[in-house]
């Protein structure tokens, strides 16, 4: 029997705690949040009381009875989907176009595509408002699903992607007399699944949590995506912070999320190991 | 003429003939594949001309230049079935879906891996995937093979299995097959024809046998043939009797004589000198003695009863199968 060192015990009792601390951080607000949404009392107490109890479920019946919470719904649902179809699918071509096809500079524009991604949204919201308001855009669908359909990410997580499939099954299908957009759509893409998958996920669940953009760009309330709605439960002024409401809104708005995360969790995992792949 | 005529770049003048399986031949990175590859429109060569039964092929796109591939690492679809692996091409035509199921159970028969056709090529043997790469070059009927290195991912033994299968099949095709490998023992047992290829550049072209036999330079003397041709310095062979006469030149500066192992015999006699023994390999039947004359190694080839094993010999050449040549490497005079 082998046995082990007092010092790796401790180092072992150490590390767990230390991660079960950070488990904790994370845990918590959601724990409370959870249970806060099907109480009664409309405060949030300090310290918060943990207790796991289910006195009503009133508050979802509320919100999604007495608000417009449908609506909102349907409008982040329908945000969410445009943008991800869109910006994998032109990710996804201009990825491909990096990866496989040969013009004057290629790598220059791959490189400056990739350099927007170190540039921070708030240096560029200004601009992008002002377009907005020149192409007479505001408070509409197309002002947040066509801004976010050109995704840096995408482009570089389908080029690695599609660097990877050999150079020779693309040559066995040109001789077999496929044409180039054939060649992608009938060979390269069909390979190219699990990338399609993780950064269709990642997309969606960006496009379904964006707040700040639609912020900007949505005035009316009836235009309202979820994260904007949420808001809504506050009362006038913000004087009352309607907890009990919000919370169940909040546990409503995560729930596709994580059901994408549970279904498609293998994806999330392939998606970080891809975009750290050889350049 | 009936046949194509292939005309490559790097001043490269190919002409293979219906029927006949051409192999180019020569070490990795030698441009045999670049060639293949011009050929199949995959790569546009800077200059000269591809021509396929007398039509300009240059600006071609592959498929229509009527030619079946089959690569090195067999490039299946991944995601298709063996049968749509081998269905693809007659789909992409819009060839009738029963028309399109007869030949690929055709061929399928011929090739022997109608019991696959349902499985995905990850399921599938490096045999079998060579099989199928066969059947999809085969269902097009075309009017050239090219075969990229087809064996090299195999082992020893499938190999020498899949070249029988080559040749049987080469035997069933009327269309000429272009063979690219770097293994001489392939392209001498399957090639009507060889070229031998070095730096970008046709060495000699020929018969295996003329090639074996007629060498045009000690590249390709040393490329055929295993072990290789020994190929030493003639000076270093100053003092063996009688070998000054033979010299094309009649003298032994400037010049390398060559001779294969087996042209080696163990005595004394004519043209015969001491050697030292490095080390043997026992083949069987025969053995391989690695010898040292001065600075110079040579092998010898012979008989399993004829060497007991000793650490010095007398080896004597064959007159008539010496090699000579100049400084730049080429033949000078067989004989």
């Amino acid at each position: 029997m082998s046995r082990i060192s007092p010092r790796r015990v401790a180092l072992l009792a150490l590390t767990v705690s230390v991660q079960l601390i950070l488990a904790l951080i994370y845990i918590i607000p959601f724990y409370w949040m959870v249970i806060k949404s099907f109480r009664f009392t409309i405060f949030a107490n300090f310290p918060p009381n943990l207790l796991p109890t289910l006195q009503t479920v009133g508050n979802y019946v509320y919100v999604w009875h007495f608000s417009a919470f449908p609506h909102w719904y349907l409008n982040s649902t329908l945000i969410a989907l445009s943008v991800t179809a869109a910006s994998v699918f032109i990710g996804s071509l201009s990825g491909y176009a990096f990866a496989r096809l040969r013009f004057r500079g290629r790598d220059i524009l791959f490189y400056t595509v990739l350099a927007t991604l170190m540039i921070p949204f708030p240096v560029v919201i200004i601009a992008e408002y002002i377009l907005m308001v020149d192409l007479g855009w505001v408070n509409t669908y197309q002002a947040v699903i066509v801004p976010s359909t050109a995704s840096a990410v995408n482009v570089f997580l389908m080029r690695q992607y599609f660097t990877t499939i050999p150079q020779e099954v693309e040559d066995a299908a040109k001789i077999d007399g496929l044409r180039p957009h054939q060649i992608f759509f009938r060979v390269a893409a069909p390979l190219a699944k699990p990338a399609y998958a993780a950064s269709a996920i990642y997309t969606f669940i960006g496009a379904w949590n964006s707040f700040l953009w639609p912020l900007l760009v949505l005035h009316s309330v009836k235009m309202f995506t979820l994260p904007l709605a949420i808001n809504f439960f506050k009362g006038a002024n913000g004087s009352q912070i309607y907890w009990n409401q919000m919370t169940a809104a909040e546990v409503l708005t995560m729930i596709p999320t994580i059901v994408i995360y549970v279904v498609f969790e293998k994806y999330f995992v392939k998606g970080i190991a891809l975009s750290g792949s050889k350049g | 003429m009936k046949g194509q005529e292939i005309v490559a770049a790097r001043n490269i003048n190919l002409e293979v003939k219906d029927g006949e399986l051409f192999v180019l031949l020569g070490p990795s990175g030698c441009g045999k594949t670049t060639l293949l590859r011009i050929i199949a429109g995959l790569v546009e060569p800077d200059e000269g001309e591809v021509l396929i039964d007398g039509k300009v092929m240059n600006g071609v796109y592959p498929s229509d230049r009527n030619v079946a591939m089959v690569f090195q690492n067999y490039a299946l679809y991944p995601h298709m079935s063996v049968y749509d692996n081998i269905a693809l091409n007659m789909k992409v035509r819009r060839i009738p879906r029963e028309e399109v199921d007869r030949r690929v159970r055709e061929v399928a028969d011929t090739l022997r891996i109608t019991e696959l056709l349902n499985h995905r090529p990850k399921e599938l043997s490096g045999g079998q995937a060579q099989r199928v790469a066969l059947a999809r070059a085969m269902v097009r009927n075309p009017r050239v093979y090219l075969m990229d290195e087809p064996l090299s991912n195999l082992d020893a033994k499938l190999r020498v299995e899949m070249r029988a299968e080559l040749k049987r099949l080469h035997r069933m095709v009327d269309a000429p097959i272009i063979y690219v490998t770097h293994d001489q023992v392939e392209a001498m047992t399957l090639g009507d024809r060889i070229a031998v290829m070095d730096k970008g550049v046709i060495q000699q072209i020929g018969s295996p046998i003329e090639l074996y036999e007629n060498p045009r330079n000690t590249f390709v003397a040393s490329f055929l043939g295993t072990p290789p041709m020994n190929i030493v310095s003639a000076e270093e062979l100053v003092g063996v009797d009688g070998l000054k006469g033979l010299s094309p030149s009649g003298s032994l500066s400037g010049l390398s004589v060559g001779f294969r192992p087996g042209d080696v015999a163990i005595g004394d006699g004519p043209l015969s000198f001491d050697v030292e023994v490095e080390y043997a390999e026992l083949l069987g039947d025969e053995v391989l003695i690695h010898a040292k004359r001065g600075s110079t190694r040579l092998v010898i080839r012979a008989a399993s009863h004829t060497y007991a094993g000793q650490t010095s010999l007398r080896v004597r050449l064959d007159p008539a199968k010496l090699y000579w040549f100049n400084t730049e490497g080429e033949a000078i005079r067989q004989g």
